[in-house]
């Protein structure tokens, strides 16, 4: 077998060069990159280790911590597999990286672009829509909103909330 | 901008899903059956009337899911259908 040590090393997260980040009292940004990320097609919400969000009717996604072996396939979606026996289970980790929005201000600041109301979200629940013109999945956590947004939109979504929290920071 | 009512995600703005004409233009169970003027129109002959119409929609940024409201086309009111 091919030596593959290091190989993590060489990935390359979509906001790796635009220095992304904001830390203020009111407001912090970070991208998470290289979750494992997982979807999943089954009626009931699936067993499933980390965050489970419902992105529609029979229709999930898993999101846990990143491998840490170089794989094909992250190793959690065996895992989900497993515990979801006919379920199909298909690894997406690649289609979407993660910003972590924090602090009080974090839904005033996704206000400024997203029509959905995001006060009401629940926590533990996600929501599909559009974000400054981009398609994307928000999760709201105990502490924290999710945004789980694809590859191609993160430098443009990354700079339209750079610039949407200067108010805020 | 319309706002419409989702039956999965709840109300959303019109730019988030995309139209899929009328409603109810099943697909024909024996096409090949089918007379070259029938075949035409279920192709392309589609109500266009002023006032309630059963039309498709697509949340594309959404659930993905096609659904079918009802809405009139003069006042652009929007009911389910």
């Amino acid at each position: 077998m091919a030596d593959v040590t290091g190989v993590l090393d060489l990935r390359r997260s979509p906001l790796a060069d635009t220095a992304f980040g904001v830390t203020s009292p009111g407001l912090s940004l970070d991208e998470l990159p290289f979750r494992s990320l997982v979807e999943v097609r089954s009626p009931e919400p699936p067993t499933a280790p980390g965050l489970v969000w419902r992105l529609g009717p029979a229709w999930w996604l898993v999101d846990d911590s990143p491998t840490t072996e170089p794989a094909l396939e992250v190793p959690l979606a065996d895992e989900v597999r497993a515990a979801n026996p006919g379920c199909p289970v298909v690894d997406v980790s690649a289609q979407r990286t993660t910003i972590v929005v924090t602090g009080e201000h974090a839904t005033r600041l996704l206000a400024h672009g997203c029509a959905i109301d995001l006060t009401v979200l629940p926590v533990g629940e996600a929501v599909q829509g559009d974000l400054a013109g981009a398609q994307v999945v928000i999760g709201r956590t105990a502490d924290e909103l999710r945004i789980y947004v694809r590859p191609a939109f993160a430098r443009h979504l990354a700079a339209w909330l750079t610039d949407a929290a200067l108010p805020y920071t | 901008m319309l706002r419409i009512p989702c039956p999965h995600c709840g109300e959303r703005d019109e730019t988030e899903f995309h139209y899929g004409g009328e409603a109810g233009v099943d697909y024909p169970a024996d096409p090949s059956a089918l007379a070259d003027d029938a075949w035409a129109a279920y192709l392309f002959l589609r109500a266009n009337p002023r006032g309630w119409f059963r039309e498709r929609w697509f949340h594309g940024s959404g659930c993905r899911l096609w659904f079918a409201l009802e809405r009139h086309t003069v006042t652009d009111e929007i009911r389910s259908a």
